[in-house]
């Protein structure tokens, strides 16, 4: 285990006596090398969730755990979980500096955080951070935007004079250039072109294949269906279900929980409603299913 | 004069010799519904922001119902023409979200009552009657385009653009906007809509689809036309609507699907006819 949640629970306005649980007692674990989608409709708690992760959010109680950093406003239970670490791990959950390092966050709206003079100086500002140095950082810095395909010509424009889906490649840049561990990402297709998503997901799927954790949160079910090995789904703060995207996708829960189900899964399961003369129900892609469609079609 | 925008070898640069709208030359009828699609950085905001009059034209003519685009036609043209921004906080100006919709309303001098109640109307369309007083800060970045939606359709203009209006929201909230923009071109048929979008499946549904490539228009046509030849439209790095996807692979093994078939639902009845 690698990331783990125990009982957790958030409230945002905790004196506000109209206040509710954004995340209402969640327990989950994630393996390392996991591919995890989190899902689930605006305002059921997933960039909540995930911010317990980089100790951006304390849970109001219960603990984020990700490796030997815990994360919690429930001083005692801190108190207790770190007493037996080692000194300098303790200092580190003190500091949460290589929390920070460990855990790559894309925010939802990464192009909001833009702010250097340059492109270039933009994305290097992570790794410089990490004190990565100078020259290398620019390295790091140039292979992450040629991988988010940000061409050198970019380099010296602002990031303010980029087009919309432009600031959102720089923005990922600039979190791949610090090479995290687990990287976290919070919506990273909306806005992007049809070949930019593909390119993106080609890319997380790579850095995943390397041996890394990662977590995406994300309203395209195509995406999930692709990708992920494991799915997590919030409504209204609370955990639903953890499973497999084919388990989501085949199952009957999915308007309960608002979900947009994948093209391909809702024709399948149109063809099944209306009858459809072979069974088609075992199939989940989308060339077996054309093969079955159009054998010997009289 | 039934003709809502027409451009004429429009060219632009925001930067000396860099040209990022090269010669562009389109009309729309009223009424149509067009999505506009193409890469990141193909030029889809910047040509919306110059039928707006939001940039300026190096070159070349745009006129909005017969009334030519430039500085002394502009309080005109903002009339006819209102604009969703693909980033809703370049336009969150008011306070509160009240104070937001009624912006406009007060700038055309809407008496009072009048733009109370239409505040009220529009609010409660996007689904945000109980948020009428809160700040942009208070919002999360979808309320904040619902916001920006109703505060554009409450101004009843002729021609309205909506860039990248829903990508904040969850595919409910999308569908929500959707039926919205329907009944509004129900009541309205002469709203000529613009919908700047990476979505095919929403492009497919429309009346024409323009595709811009590098500041040059690709291919403008209906969307059978458009989409028709998958290469074409990989090339430039687009994908085809997931019913072509089934019509094609299925051509391929001699399956014909007649060409009236537009979405799954027609296709599975005729599957499983
Ligand atoms: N303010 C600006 N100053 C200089 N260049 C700009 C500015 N805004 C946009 N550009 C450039 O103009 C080109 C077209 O940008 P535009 O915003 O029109 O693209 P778009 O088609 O809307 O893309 P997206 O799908 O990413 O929103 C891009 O190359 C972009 O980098
Ligand atoms: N900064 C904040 N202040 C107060 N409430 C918030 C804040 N951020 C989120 N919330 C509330 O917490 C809940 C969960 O939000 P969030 O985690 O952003 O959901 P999601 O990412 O699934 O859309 C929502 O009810 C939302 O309104
Ligand atoms: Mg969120
Ligand atoms: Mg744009």
């Amino acid at each position: 285990m690698q990331i783990k949640c125990e009982n957790i629970k958030y409230i945002y306005n905790p004196k506000d006596p109209n206040s509710y649980y954004a995340l209402d007692d969640i327990s989950l674990e994630i393996e390392k090398g996991d591919f995890v989608a989190i899902v689930g409709k605006t305002g059921s708690g997933k960039s909540t969730l995930i911010q317990t992760f980089n100790g951006l959010i304390l849970p109001t109680s219960g603990y984020s755990q990700v490796e030997y950093f815990y994360i919690t406003s429930d001083k005692k239970l801190f108190k207790s979980k770190i007493k037996n670490l080692s000194k300098q791990e303790q200092i580190d959950n003190k500091k949460q500096y290589m929390l920070r390092k460990k855990v790559g966050m894309v925010f939802q709206f990464p192009e909001y955080q833009l702010f250097a003079e340059t492109v270039l100086k933009d994305v290097m500002f992570g790794p410089r951070n990490f004190k990565v140095p100078e020259e290398e950082a620019k390295e790091l810095s140039k292979k992450a935007l040629s991988e988010v395909g940000i061409s050198e010509e970019y380099y010296e424009k602002s990031p303010f004079e980029l087009s919309g889906g432009e600031k959102r490649r720089v923005a990922i840049a600039g979190i791949l250039a610090s090479n995290p561990d687990i990287l976290i990402l919070d919506e990273p297709t909306a806005g992007l072109d049809p070949d930019g998503k593909k390119d993106l997901i080609k890319l997380i799927k790579e850095i995943h294949e390397s041996g890394k954790t990662v977590i995406l949160v994300t309203h395209d079910m195509d995406v999930v269906m692709e990708c992920a090995s494991k799915v997590v789904v919030l409504n209204d703060a609370k955990l639903m279900k953890i499973c497999t995207p084919e388990e989501l996708f085949n199952g009957d829960d999915f308007e309960t929980f608002a979900l947009e189900i994948p093209t391909f899964y809702k024709f399948k399961k149109m063809l099944i409603e209306k009858g459809y003369k072979k069974d088609i129900s075992s199939i989940n892609d989308f060339d077996s299913l054309m093969g079955v469609l159009g054998e010997k079609h009289e | 004069m039934s003709k809502a925008i027409e451009v004429k070898n429009l060219c632009f640069s925001y930067e000396k010799d860099v040209q990022k709208i090269k010669n562009i030359s389109f009309s729309v009828e009223k009424g149509e519904y067009v999505t506009l699609i193409g890469h990141n950085g193909s030029g889809k905001s910047t040509l919306s922001k110059l039928l707006c009059y939001l940039l300026e034209a190096d070159s070349g003519e745009i006129y909005l119902n017969g009334i030519k685009v430039c500085e002394e036609n502009s309080a005109k043209i903002r009339k006819i023409i209102g604009i969703v921004f693909q980033n809703p906080d370049n336009q969150f100006i008011g306070s509160t979200v009240e104070n937001d919709i009624a912006f406009g309303l007060e700038n055309r001098r809407v008496p009072r009552e009048e733009m109370k109640e239409l505040v009220l109307k529009y609010a409660q369309k996007v689904g945000m009657e109980k948020y009428l007083k809160k700040a942009p800060d208070e919002l999360s970045g979808g309320q904040k385009q619902r916001v920006a939606i109703a505060g554009i359709l409450s101004l009843n203009n002729e021609i309205v653009i909506f860039d990248e209006a829903t990508s904040m929201l969850d595919p409910e909230g999308v569908e929500d906007i959707k039926r919205l923009i329907r009944e509004t071109k129900r009541e309205h048929p002469d709203l000529t809509f613009i919908s700047i979008t990476h979505d095919i499946e929403e492009a497919y549904m429309s009346d024409r689809v323009i595709i811009l490539n590098k500041g040059e228009i690709y291919k403008d046509g209906k969307p059978e036309e458009v989409f028709k030849d998958k290469d074409e439209i990989r090339k430039i790095g687009l994908d085809i609507p997931f019913v072509l996807k089934v019509k094609n692979a299925l051509k391929t093994k001699t399956l014909q699907i007649p060409d009236e078939i537009k979405n799954i639902d027609e296709l599975s009845d005729f599957l499983c006819k």
